[in-house]
């Protein structure tokens, strides 16, 4: 089985936050914290993209790299997930990671910032499958159900995708050649009077 | 010289082992050396074949 993925196809995306609202209710997160959100490029002018954001499961994680307490692993399935229990917060995944995924429940004085929370993939992490202490610390653990996570599944575009890499990639493989890519994609001829893509 | 006397030289190198012996990991209840790059956590839950092919089978599901 290839690697667990996400993939946000943002010819699809209409910027609903349907998967932060997903993402927020199911695992209860604490306010200032997003482990998922929506960025718009181009907002209101031509060419407007929206593209959801969280975690990106990265195979070579820079922030596994640089953690100095190595609380940080990956399961087999290629999820990065950390243990909030060896976590001292220092906050060096948040500089590594491109993303900006890891995030701080605290803005304490002398720079504390609590446990880091990010986006779990729904699978939890290394406490009991389960168990309260798994939810309390990182939220639902859908993947241990056989379900994918939330904000991929509440997606009212189907714009977000997860799961197996493999299986993701073919969808938006056939997506591509059905409509086609970029400006050469279906609608933006319509409205810009430029040839389409042949389906 | 830093010591006084000979008396207190003794009492200063009894106590430093003292103190040593309290290094001891068995004592302390945790691993007192780290090896970088190693995860010393508490070991995750493996997913099952059955779960993944239904995890498979669910993401085939979201291409429309």
């Amino acid at each position: 089985m290839a690697r667990m993925k996400f993939l946000c196809d943002a010819e699809r995306c209409i910027e609903c936050n349907a998967c932060v609202t997903a993402c927020k209710n199911e695992h209860e997160v604490p306010w200032g914290i997003n482990r998922r959100r929506v960025v718009t490029i181009q907002d209101g002018k031509p060419g407007e993209r929206s593209i959801s954001v969280a975690c990106m499961h990265c195979s070579d994680a820079p922030c596994m790299a640089v953690c100095p307490v190595d609380c940080f692993y990956q399961t087999d399935e290629g999820v990065v997930l950390h243990s909030k229990d060896l976590c001292i917060g220092c906050g060096y995944c948040f500089y590594a990671c491109p993303f900006g995924a890891p995030q701080y429940p605290q803005a304490g004085n002398f720079g504390s910032r609590g446990k880091m929370d990010k986006c779990t993939f729904c699978a939890g992490g290394p406490e009991e499958d389960h168990s309260s202490d798994e939810f309390q610390k990182y939220g639902r653990n859908r993947i241990a159900e056989g379900k994918l996570p939330l904000c991929a599944e509440m997606c009212s575009t189907k714009a977000l995708l997860a799961g197996d890499g493999d299986v993701v990639s073919d969808i938006y493989r056939q997506r591509a050649v059905a409509r086609g890519f970029g400006s050469g994609a279906w609608g933006w001829g319509t409205a810009y009077q430029r040839k389409t893509a042949n389906r | 010289m830093f010591f006084k006397s000979k008396r207190m030289f003794l009492i200063f190198v009894l106590c430093g082992l003292t103190a040593l012996t309290g290094c001891r990991e068995a004592e302390q209840g945790r691993p007192l050396v780290k090896e970088k790059g190693v995860y010393e956590g508490p070991a995750d839950t493996k997913v099952s074949d059955a779960t993944l092919h239904k995890l498979r089978h669910r993401a085939a599901r979201q291409g429309f």
